[in-house]
């Protein structure tokens, strides 16, 4: 079985399973499309290797545009969000296209000063509320059809988008182009020396990041009946790389696991940040980054490649060392790509 | 077709050409208009000390760098405001001074990517199976011919050096270019290794030309049809091996800076 299907049934598995344990779906929907912002970002840091401070901007304007398209035009969740792919795909191309010129940290800097551009467009624009942002953003019929107030049914819609989308990112790195970015990665005056033009197709794979970031932006608006300007604000840009950086950037399953992570791990301590040292009572729900620093700091020191490149590597090192270095490559080929 | 033979063949059909080659990296000269012409199906070997600009020509001729000015044709078509890749796609594909694999792909996978490029369609580089799309024949028959058939599932980074010089070689072959350009195709390899490449480029060249960069003089003795010699950015002189193991001035240049053993020197030959 190819790591695609795998992992797109694995996501349908958990995900059909975890409203059972007791979560809410609310709760789960947030963590999925997180988890698919995550996936946006890694497809094109993880596989191509430059780091882009920017994405918030694809993943808040996916949320203005499906929030205002639903709220303001009342047209169907399936046309919004539509409507936010192509958008992010549209701005994608824009910074993509001053961005891939540049390498290493020039890159990070020009994808971070356009993100700033989109996030003063967000705070100045007249239909995106400015300090109060699109609120009770509704969450519309689904092809005009299937009303999606009930949360247990917009959960359901969220966890088959997002496992698709999830799905058509892995599968396209299984496919040749996937071998291109990749090889790109390893050598590009080699690829170019070879006949691929290289910039194109690092282009190509930071629109195709941008459209699925945007398009996580706005189903989490459509979920939460929220756009605003944290959504846009480059500290999600941070968090991201964060999430991907915590799970495993480069690796397939590592952005959801960290995605998950710091999702569940802001709702814990928001509810329960109540903590007791010595008499000294903190609440750590008002200083929830500083805790996820902390953790950051912790995981980088640790284990550097993440939680998951993590298991990945000490399989492969159990493995290698129980003499059997044909079963550590097989892992190798199922889990890294 | 001996080498005398190929000299005879069609001496103007020159299949790739340069005027004026200059490179200048902030203010300094590497390449001091520089004009060259290669004979279709010839070996033509770039030699000169380090230093002379050799690199930096192969680098102006592929489009890597951009020209302080000059003029490249390729199959008589000016070719100066392409970029690398699609001056690859056409034909003229290099390999790196400095080993260039794809290390963190199989052996396999690195040829499969220069065999694929002109064959696949666009449905199938996006939605097709990577390792179902090509004829792993092919694969392995290039992989037998540099010695590595029992390398093909191995990671191209883990290879040693001899190897993956090898495997450099059989992907630049591998994309069936018209023209071939070697970049020191036998640095750091050793004596057996360097037969065997010598070899492999003999065979290489039949049906396409090629132009190397070679410090090794008895491998170019061997193989090459005309040598082009490089001091600070100019010719100094040009010819076949006879001819220039006899030009007092190439023979400067070469023990100026050469640090190989005596043997190899042209002059040494002569005396
Ligand atoms: N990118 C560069 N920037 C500045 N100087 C360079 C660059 N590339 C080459 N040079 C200089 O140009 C000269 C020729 O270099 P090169 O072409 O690599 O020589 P060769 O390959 O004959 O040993 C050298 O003096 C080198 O230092
Ligand atoms: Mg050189």
């Amino acid at each position: 079985m190819r790591t695609s299907t795998a992992i797109f049934l694995a996501i349908l598995t958990v995900g059909v399973a975890a409203p059972f344990g007791g979560l809410y779906p609310l709760f789960l929907t947030k963590c999925l499309a997180f988890a698919l912002f995550a996936c946006s970002f890694n497809f094109f840091t993880g596989n191509v290797g430059l780091l882009s401070i920017g994405h918030a901007a694809f993943f808040g304007l996916g949320a203005y545009v499906a929030g205002h398209a639903l709220k303001v035009w009342g047209i169907t969740p399936e046309l919004a969000l539509g409507l936010a792919v192509l958008v992010g795909a549209s701005l994608g191309f824009v910074m993509g296209g001053m961005a891939i010129r540049r390498q290493g940290i020039y890159f990070a800097m020009v994808t971070l000063a356009l993100a700033q551009m989109v996030y003063f467009f967000c705070l100045q624009a007249p239909f995106t509320g400015a300090e109060d942002g699109l609120q009770r953003i509704p969450r519309g019929r689904l092809f005009g059809l299937l009303l999606l107030d009930n949360d247990l049914v917009m959960y359901g819609f969220v966890l088959v988008s997002v496992a698709g989308a999830i799905w058509g990112l892995q599968r396209l790195m299984e496919a040749p182009f996937g071998q291109v970015m990749l090889a790109i990665r390893d050598n590009e005056p080699r690829a170019m020396s070879l006949g691929y033009d290289c910039r194109s197709y690092k282009l190509m794979a930071f629109v195709i990041s941008a459209s699925v970031a945007a398009f996580a932006g706005g189903l989490k608006a459509q979920t939460l009946g929220l756009a605003s300007l944290p959504d846009a604000h480059w500290t999600q840009s941070g968090n991201v790389i964060l999430m991907c950086l915590l799970g495993g950037l480069g690796t397939a399953v590592g952005p959801i696991v960290g995605a998950t992570f710091i999702v569940a791990l802001e709702g814990y301590l928001a509810d329960f940040g109540l903590i007791n040292i010595m008499g000294l009572t903190i609440d750590l729900s008002t200083k929830i980054p500083i805790v996820i620093g902390a953790i950051f700091m912790l995981c980088v020191l640790m284990f550097r490649k993440g939680i998951v490149g993590e298991i990945i590597d000490r399989t492969k090192q159990y493995l290698r060392n129980a003499q059997a270095p044909v079963a550590a490559k097989q892992v190798d080929t199922l889990l890294q790509k | 077709m001996s080498q005398a033979e190929r000299s005879r063949a069609a001496p103007n059909d020159c299949v790739l050409e340069a005027q004026g080659l200059r490179k200048e990296f902030r203010g300094f000269v590497a390449v001091a208009g520089v004009n060259l012409k290669i004979r279709r199906g010839s070996i033509h070997a770039l030699i000169g000390p380090n230093g002379a600009g050799k690199t930096t020509v192969f680098n102006l001729l592929t489009r890597f760098l951009p020209l302080s000015s000059g003029r490249i044709s390729f199959e008589s078509e000016d070719v100066t405001a392409l970029r690398p890749d699609q001056l690859a796609a056409r034909g003229l594909v290099r390999s790196f001074q400095i080993s260039a694999v794809f290390a963190n792909l199989s052996v396999a996978d690195n040829i499969r990517l220069a065999l694929q490029r002109p064959m696949l369609s666009a449905m199938r580089f996006w939605a097709g199976d990577k390792a179902a799309t090509f004829g792993e024949d092919r694969i392995s028959g290039l992989l037998g011919q540099v010695g590595l058939e029992s390398f093909a599932r191995e990671r191209a980074g883990d290879l040693p050096y001899g190897r993956k010089r090898a495997l450099e070689i059989a992907t630049t072959l591998a994309a069936d270019p018209k023209v071939m350009l070697l970049d020191e195709p036998t640095q750091g390899l050793g004596h057996e290794d360097v037969d065997r490449v010598t070899d492999l480029i003999r065979r290489a060249a039949q049906g396409r030309t090629v132009v190397m960069v070679e410090h090794n003089m008895k491998m170019v003795a061997q193989i090459a049809d005309t040598i082009t010699v490089l001091r600070r950015g100019e010719i100094i002189a040009e010819g076949a091996y006879q001819e220039l193991a006899e030009n007092p001035e190439v023979v400067e240049a070469y023990l100026g800076s050469n640090r190989r053993g005596d043997r190899s020197q042209p002059g040494a030959r002569a005396s």
